[in-house]
């Protein structure tokens, strides 16, 4: 674009970076995460309150505990679960950005 | 810091829940400002790359791990209030499809770590970014302290949540004790991860970084003009 510094690379390129990281993160790296209790739930352990903890009251989740389930192998439900906060992610994006006030349209008016 | 169903009382759980909407809705008003139609495939990568990393725990300590929030990231590359509503999703997507999270804790989760962690996150990096040099690599270093204090702030006002409607009785200097203890240890995770992350975006693409417009001298996005009155 016309006044703007030449970036590094491309928008194409960087997407494609960005997707490949978050792919592999997600479906591969993600088997290896610590599977000791985060610090919430040790805290919760250790001072006795996690009895407390409810059965979860939504019983419609496809894939509880980040696991695979309905013959859906692990990896891909969290590959689901990732495309699924893009596209929520971008489309509310898209949406708020529709109702962006066109400032630029008003002051171009002869 | 996922709180499950059961550890608040329902009146807290309301209340948190009343403030969330409340906050994310001025989120998506404010929002506006910070997004045009060519940043929404940033948010939902944000948001995605905020996913994965969630799943990711990390070990901090004997028998204990801690994984990525992400309010700081989300803060840095898109705004405090696109980082809301990023935060949001994430968290919508992890209760409702993966059960991470209780569905009546996530108006406190998203309170804790969608409004509490982006917004405290925010502060400190602009707080930093007035203190250090003004330069571009100053950016990495200003998010990766906010990162680390948006950690302990989420669960400071866990303590203060579970202080007002926690359904078991605890003593409270314990439970402040033992979490900020170890969330001081998962901030710094936050910390290194989002300073590397927030560093590699500024290497391929500086004007990506919301934060780091001020330095590297490259326009906001443009602003779409309406074909009519440019005809």
């Amino acid at each position: 674009m016309n006044g703007e510094k030449r970036q590094p690379v491309s928008g194409k390129t960087a997407a494609t970076i960005a997707i490949v990281v978050i792919v592999v993160l997600a479906c591969v790296v993600s088997f290896w995460a610590s599977t000791s209790p985060d610090g919430l739930e040790a805290v919760a352990a250790k001072l006795g309150f996690d009895k407390a903890e409810a059965d979860s009251l939504w019983h419609f989740a496809p894939f509880t505990d980040y696991e695979g389930a309905f013959g859906i192998p692990t990896w891909l439900a969290r590959l689901i679960g990732t495309g699924t906060v893009l596209v929520v992610g971008a489309l509310i994006a898209k949406a708020v950005a529709h109702f962006r006030p066109h400032h630029d349209s008003t002051s171009n008016r002869p | 810091m996922h709180i499950p169903d059961g550890f608040l009382d329902l009146a807290t759980c309301a209340t948190t829940g009343a403030c969330s909407v409340a906050i994310v809705g001025l989120a998506v008003h404010r929002s506006k400002l910070e997004l045009d139609e060519r940043s929404a495939p940033l948010t939902g990568l944000t948001a995605a790359f905020i996913f994965a990393a969630q799943m990711l725990n990390f070990p901090v300590a004997a028998g204990t791990s801690g994984h990525l929030i992400g309010g700081a990231l989300a803060a840095v590359l898109i705004g405090p209030w696109t980082g809301i509503l990023c935060l949001t999703v994430v968290l919508l997507v992890q209760c409702f499809m993966f059960t991470d999270g209780g569905m009546t804790a996530l108006g406190a989760n998203v309170w804790n770590m969608g409004i509490v962690a982006v917004v405290v996150s925010y502060l400190v990096m602009r707080l930093m970014l007035r203190v250090l040099p003004k330069r571009t690599s100053s950016v990495p270093i200003a998010a990766a302290i906010g990162a680390f204090v948006s950690v302990v702030a989420g669960a400071a006002s866990f303590c203060f949540l579970f202080a007002v409607g926690g359904t078991v009785n605890v003593p409270l200097g314990a439970v402040v004790t033992s979490m900020l203890g170890v969330h001081v240890l998962i901030g710094i995770g936050e910390a290194l991860i989002t300073g590397l992350v927030v560093a590699a975006v500024l290497a391929l693409r500086p004007d990506l970084v919301a934060a780091a417009r001020p330095y590297t001298h490259i326009e906001p996005p443009k602003v779409r003009i309406d074909p009519e009155v440019v005809a």
